[in-house]
């Protein structure tokens, strides 16, 4: 065996010598720079490595509890670690009086701090010393009449966070990468993770992240499965992330093959699912990846008509930082424009329509402003090719060949129709529900005329009287709602007034009119602070009067209130932030068959990705489990080798199982010592890869 | 003298009458697998700093068809004692060390039997026993001097003895030699009487090291 250190330490590679001379190792050791493959190996003393891997190898091991020799040792020292579950554990014996769980000068009382040193050599005199394992006592049990025979067994440090549930919430469009977010977590259950590059680890996130209540093992895990990363603990206790794609490339830390391990047997297989279903919410990349800028996109659509004419529709999307703030759809047919004289039938404009958004704009935290949730305009006005219908007696009207009396000779593009909505939103305050919707103001226009009372007005010919001589794009109903938000007061309760005008024929005067009517008053009573909610609907009426236009101001005569409560959930004003990106979210649904593949019964899973951040990620996991699906699963048993950590790539040759140097990940390890020989060994259960 | 000397000590006394066979058994602390290719890799304790290089256990099968009945008491004594006892059978043993140029102290399984009994327990006349139950340390061959290139320390509660060397001993594999008588710490862990007319009592005891 041959080896080197570096100052800074050294990752370790370790082959099957060409030839081995007689009496030496049949193992050689390369020894490589810390910058090589350190991905996966632990910095570790030289003369470790020598100690352990030797063909005749003096060992001791070293038990403490509460930093005090366990003496004597009987038995088996153990000590596991796993991919599944990567918290050390570790069990060992003692003979001693010394292990009572009542008496506070014992190694039994209460959980005390384990340490457990192997020891190792090429002679006696000469031992490397491997902290291999450090935590605290954790359940113990003894037996025996005449002496006591204690059983221990201890918990790695990381026990100190394993349990503790954490919590993050970050928004949308933080810019940061998984890595971060997973030290963010760290902190929150109070440890923190070992890797100096953490928080460039991993794809940047930018759909919002709240997770609460789970363990950072968990949420390693979950985000691992996504990143490809093995999370393990060390030694120290700290998490450390493990990237598995580089096992792929890296070079393997060792190499099994018979000269250097005692058994091998093959895992039972339980049959894998052969069709998977992964489903996840994303934010679409337009959004996504925005850059901020308006950008307008055109798709134009020919068909044809029930008569075989052609048409075409032109839509225009306009898009800001991803979010559609302006779409128009034009609608072209194959007809001729009605006029005073006849026209060719053409392909032409027929119609527009056209929808703007307006929202409230924020810079979420990568320097691009969004469109929030606080919507502000939405208007929706459409357009046609017609004319203006006018009163027989106006004098500029022309009969068109469809009869109707038109302002102008010809028809035109117009606006026919307009509905525009207002938001009035809270301002975000300590005191009143934060960023809630104040007011909606519905507006509706068309191109009309009011009718007249019947003892007035001006006739059209179609036999109707109304109140103008031509129409006009003007106002036909208002609907407005208030909510009067009573929350910074004593009385928790919101009340929420619609006022709704709309064109009513006048009772007294028989004209139509824009009143102010179908009065309302409804009360949201919060009884119990995020428990029932009451709905309470104090009054429907209906008032004749408030004539706004065109009219006297009749009498209000209002019903009596009717009582109408509803118990439910909480009711309340609609709530905007301008925390939260507009995030327009699509499900995705893939379905994974790897039948061909597989050859087990069929077996379908689904699940919900949480953390997925688009659908190539859903593929990214899918492949994983497939790959983890198709590995041969082999338990070795070997001389114990302190650098073969859990997440480390190695070779395999197993020539009975058609298995020559085949790439595999260490899945778990088992390190026992045998008292009072010391015989010290491992069992290592690697994944090995598909040959594909 | 390969044979056995009449006056062993045993069970804290010399014998009246040797035994007329002892068989002897070494049980080595080790532990030996084979690997996949057949090739065989071995673990040894290294229970206390400067063990030899190979720690063993000896047990002892002393029989006797006839006994004198001064060793009688001796015999009653040993099966009713619990506690160990000494057994030295005037025989050498070797513990083998191996260097690392820095560990100047080495420490024996066992005491030395020439240092700790005393006269009356030592078999032959006093300057017959100088030279043929002499203990020999050697380092790279080369036999050392006693207070100049070494000392041999005092044991310790379990008879475990340090010697220590004036100069460090190089760095080498099994290079440091000692030979010596040893006096071994001994539990009974069988015990057979037998009587008949013609010769009294017939005696087998099986003993084995403790420490």
């Amino acid at each position: 065996m041959s080896y080197r250190s570096t100052p800074a330490g050294f990752a370790a590679r370790v082959t099957r010598s060409a030839a081995a001379d007689p009496g030496t190792l049949a193992l050689s050791l390369a020894v490589e720079d810390v910058s090589g493959a350190a991905d996966f190996i632990a910095s570790i003393d030289g003369s470790v490595l020598a100690g352990f891997s030797g063909r005749t190898v003096w060992r001791k091991a070293k038990v403490e509890i509460g930093y005090e020799p366990v003496l004597p040792l009987v038995g088996t020292i153990s000590i596991d670690e796993s991919v599944d579950s990567p918290i050390t554990s570790a069990s060992f014996e003692v003979l001693s009086d010394r292990v009572a769980q009542n008496d506070a000068e014992t190694w039994g009382w209460g959980d005390q701090a384990a340490s457990i040193t192997l020891y190792a050599g090429r002679k006696p005199a000469t031992m490397a010393e491997w902290l291999a394992f450090e935590g605290w006592t954790d359940s113990r049990s003894n037996g025996g009449l005449y002496k006591a025979r204690g059983a221990f067994r201890c918990v790695g440090l990381a026990a100190a966070w394993a349990g503790t549930p954490g919590c993050i919430r970050v928004g949308p469009f933080r810019g940061l990468t998984r890595g971060a977010l997973l030290a963010a977590y760290a902190t929150s259950v109070g440890t923190a993770i070992a890797n100096d590059d953490i928080l460039d680890l991993g794809a940047v996130v930018s759909r919002p992240v709240e997770i609460n209540g789970s363990t950072l093992l968990e949420v390693a895990q979950r985000f691992g499965e996504i990143e490809r990363w093995v999370p393990r603990v060390t030694v120290e206790g700290a998490l450390e992330i493990v990237t598995f794609d580089s096992i792929l490339t890296d070079t393997p830390v060792f190499s099994f093959d018979p000269t250097n391990y005692m058994t091998i047997e093959e895992q039972p297989v339980e049959s894998p699912p052969t069709k998977l279903v992964l489903s996840g919410s994303f934010i679409p990349d337009s959004i996504r990846l925005a850059t901020g800028g308006a950008e307008t996109v055109r798709t134009e659509t020919p068909g044809v008509d029930a008569d075989g004419l052609p048409t075409l529709t032109i839509t225009d999307t306009t898009t800001a930082a991803g979010i559609v703030t302006n779409v128009r759809v034009e609608e072209k047919r194959t007809y001729a424009r009605d006029g005073t004289t006849a026209e060719p039938s053409v392909l032409q404009t027929y119609s527009v329509v056209e929808e703007v958004w307006r929202y409230q704009y924020a810079d979420l935290g990568d320097g691009i402003e969004r469109p929030t949730t606080q919507l502000h305009q939405h208007e929706k006005s459409t357009w046609m090719v017609t004319g203006i219908p006018c009163s027989s007696g106006n004098t500029l009207g022309n009969v068109w060949l469809s009869t109707g009396r038109f302002l102008g000779t010809r028809a035109s593009l117009m606006e026919v129709g307009r509905t525009a909505t207002e938001h009035t939103w809270n301002p975000a305050s300590a005191s009143v529900s934060a960023c809630g919707l104040a007011k909606e103001l519905v507006t509706e226009s068309a191109l009309y005329s009011k009718l007249a009372p019947t003892s007035g007005g001006l006739v059209y010919p179609d036999g109707s009287k109304r109140m103008e001589d031509a129409y006009s794009l003007q106002v036909i109903r208002i609907d407005e709602n208030v909510w009067h938000d009573y929350r910074d007061r004593s009385t928790p309760e919101v009340q929420k007034e619609t006022w709704l005008h709309t064109l009513k024929v006048d009772s007294v005067y028989g004209g139509e009119y824009l009143v102010k009517g179908d009065w309302r008053l409804e009360t949201w009573t919060m009884e119990a602070a995020g428990a029932t909610h009451r709905h309470r609907v104090i009054g429907t009426a209906w008032i004749p009067g408030a004539i706004l236009w065109g009219g006297a101001l009749s009498t209000q005569s209002a019903t009596p209130p009717v009582d109408e409560i509803i118990d439910g959930p909480l009711l309340g004003p609609p709530v905007g932030s301008t925390d939260a990106a507009l995030l327009r979210q699509t499900v995705q649904v893939n379905v994974y068959d790897w039948s061909a593949l597989l050859p087990f019964v069929p077996l379908t899973e689904s699940e919900t990705l949480e953390f997925a951040e688009t659908p190539a990620e859903l593929d990214r996991v899918a492949e994983w489990r497939m790959l983890l699906a198709r590995c041969d699963k082999l338990l070795i048993r070997h001389r114990l080798l302190p650098f073969l950590k859990i997440g480390a790539p190695v070779l395999v040759t197993s020539a009975p199982r058609s298995i020559v140097e085949r790439r595999g990940i260490v899945w778990s390890t088992k390190r026992t010592a045998t008292l009072p020989d010391q015989a010290t060994s491992q069992e290592t259960l690697v994944y090995v890869l598909p040959e594909d | 003298m390969s044979g056995i000397v009449e006056t062993i000590y045993f069970g804290g006394e010399n014998l009246a009458c040797g035994p007329d066979t002892i068989g002897e058994r070494a049980s080595f602390a080790e532990s030996v697998e084979r690997l996949a290719d057949t090739s065989a890799v071995t673990d040894r304790p290294a229970p206390w700093d400067g063990c030899p290089d190979v720690i063993s256990k000896l047990s002892f099968s002393l029989s006797w068809p006839t006994s004198k009945s001064a060793d009688h008491r001796m015999f009653a004594r040993l099966r009713a004692k619990a506690a160990p006892f000494d057994v030295c059978l005037w025989k050498y043993a070797a513990a083998i060390f191996s260097g690392n140029g820095v560990r100047t102290e080495f420490v024996l399984p066992w005491r030395l039997a020439l240092k700790s009994l005393d006269v009356g327990s030592w078999p032959a006349p006093e300057e017959y026993i100088e030279t043929e139950y002499a203990t020999e340390v050697l380092v790279d061959g080369v036999t050392l001097t006693e207070m100049t290139d070494y000392t041999i320390g005092v044991p310790d509660e379990i008879g475990r003895t340090p010697i220590t060397f004036t100069a460090a001993p190089s760095d080498g594999d099994g290079n440091v030699e000692v030979y010596a008588v040893p006096l071994l710490l001994m539990r009974r862990i069988g015990d057979e009487a037998g009587y008949n007319r013609e010769a009294g009592m017939t005696r087998t005891l099986t003993v084995e090291e403790v420490a």
